[in-house]
């Protein structure tokens, strides 16, 4: 997710009714801020089946952990916020209630001196969520984990999941 | 035709042909078998090569409260370091992977030293990976590329054949007229040594029907007189032969006597009569 903010400048023109002559002149002014944080997606995730009620991103389960990037050319500007799937965006007809754990990791920083400790500074705000200070220009990246199981342990039906982790950059 | 008259006309038929292209390409990991490389083991033998970045990765492995500092560089040939870059962990979590993109304006490969990683304190690093990115000129990969590159001229001779140093053509010096030429002298020779040989031959066969000739007619007067001696002695026995004499006397007698006809075919042989006489008389009568 790309947060861009944008001021425009709204152009109003005043006429007096068939009056050629301008008593009044708007000056417009415009501006155009880009982002100075960009999350992009690195890795797409994979869920594993390692049984026949669990889903699992871990490679050991076959799966995949999706990993996104964030870049940051302002230091001490943003916090980063990721938030881990507690459901299928979508999926077959479930028979029985999922339970879904998650957890997002620091995998790689562009600067050691200023960037890592992102990790251990890290907070966690509820199961799903963490959220990380930003306080160095650079990259870093987020390996992003999920397990989804099945009530009573019973096999999922067949057919195609799709769940999402949520990334925001957060302006401070 | 020479080749230094063929190196000309080559050069001058390509003369203001020039182009250059770039190819963009990056090394395998610097880092593979060590912490420490030497670039011509790294960078490739193309023409133009030029760095424009190097990307590099690696995890510390220390205790927060330790001091560590990891250097990675690149010593400048002509002195001091193309790169120098300094991460110091010192007081900083370990185990988190750092990567680095550094740019540069296309460094000419001549400048690159070796490379190293060089680490400072307590520590150690681990998945060590660098990789140059780097771009070079494809006119001069090889020397047929373009006119300009070194050697251009000596390779463009290699590929041509050495009979094309034989621009001008002669037809006198034709190699083939040549072969023709002495190829009818060579039969010219030939026909006279064959007229020479055939006379020889006639002559020996002369010689040697003469001989074969005197040797057959020897032959034949040898057997002629073997045979007047044969028939001399052989026909001598019957002129000595002697008939017995005496006379034959005839045996056979045919007596006279009436042969009757025969009375049982009387009557055909009157028909038969009958019938001749007619065509006898009609020949007679054919004007009636």
């Amino acid at each position: 997710m790309i947060k861009e903010l944008a001021l425009i400048g709204v152009v109003g023109i005043v006429s007096f009714g068939g009056s050629k002559s301008a008593f009044a002149l708007d000056v417009p002014i415009t501006a155009q801020v880009t982002g100075s944080c960009i999350i992009s997606t690195e890795t797409q995730g994979t869920y594993g089946q390692p049984y026949a009620y669990k889903l699992s991103t871990a490679a050991s389960d076959g799966g995949q952990q999706p990993v996104t990037r964030v870049d940051v050319t302002l230091a001490n500007a943003y916090k980063v916020k990721f938030t881990a799937p507690d459901s299928f965006s979508s999926a077959p007809q479930l028979n029985d209630v999922v339970t879904f754990t998650g957890d997002t990791e620091v995998q790689a920083v562009s600067d050691a001196t200023n960037m890592a400790d992102y990790e251990t500074d890290k907070v966690e705000v509820n199961d799903y969520v963490d959220e990380y200070g930003l306080t160095a220009t650079g990259s870093t990246w987020f390996k992003h984990s999920s397990v989804a199981n099945n009530g009573g342990d019973r096999a999922f039906p067949s057919g195609t999941y799709t769940s999402y982790v949520t990334a925001e950059c957060i302006a401070l | 035709m020479s080749k230094k008259l063929a190196r000309i006309l080559v050069l001058v038929c390509l003369a203001g042909y020039s182009y250059s292209n770039y190819f963009y390409n990056s090394t395998n990991n610097a880092a593979a078998n060590g912490l420490t490389w030497t670039m011509d083991n790294i960078l490739p033998e193309y023409n133009g090569l030029a760095v424009n970045g190097v990307y590099y990765s690696y995890t510390p492995q220390k205790v927060k409260e330790d001091d560590f500092k990891v250097t990675v560089q690149n010593i400048n040939t002509n002195g001091g370091y193309v790169f120098r870059e300094v991460d110091d962990w010192s007081g900083k979590s370990g185990g988190v992977e750092i990567r680095k993109v550094l740019g540069f304006e296309y460094l000419p490969r001549e400048i690159w030293g070796d490379g190293s990683i060089q680490t400072e304190g307590t520590g150690t690093i681990q998945n060590a990976n660098v990789v140059y990115s780097y771009r070079y000129e494809d006119k001069c990969k090889t020397p047929l590329d373009d006119p300009t590159c070194a050697g251009y001229s000596d390779a463009v001779l290699e590929l041509i054949p050495e009979q094309a140093e034989l621009d001008i053509y002669n037809a006198l010096e034709d190699e083939n007229l040549e072969k023709e030429e002495a190829k009818a002298e060579y039969e010219e020779e030939e026909k006279k040594e064959q007229k020479k040989e055939d006379k020889e031959e006639d002559l020996e066969y002369a010689l040697a029907i003469n001989e074969e000739v005197l040797e057959f007619g020897n032959a034949a007067a040898q057997n002629q007189l073997l045979a007047a001696m044969n028939l001399s002695v052989q026909i001598g026995n019957y002129y000595n032969k002697t008939i017995d004499g005496g006379t034959y006397e005839e045996k056979v007698v045919l007596q006279d006597s009436e042969l009757p006809d025969n009375g049982q075919s009387m009557l055909f042989n009157l028909g038969s009569d009958y019938r001749h006489k007619e065509l006898v008389d009609s020949q007679y009568n054919r004007g009636e």
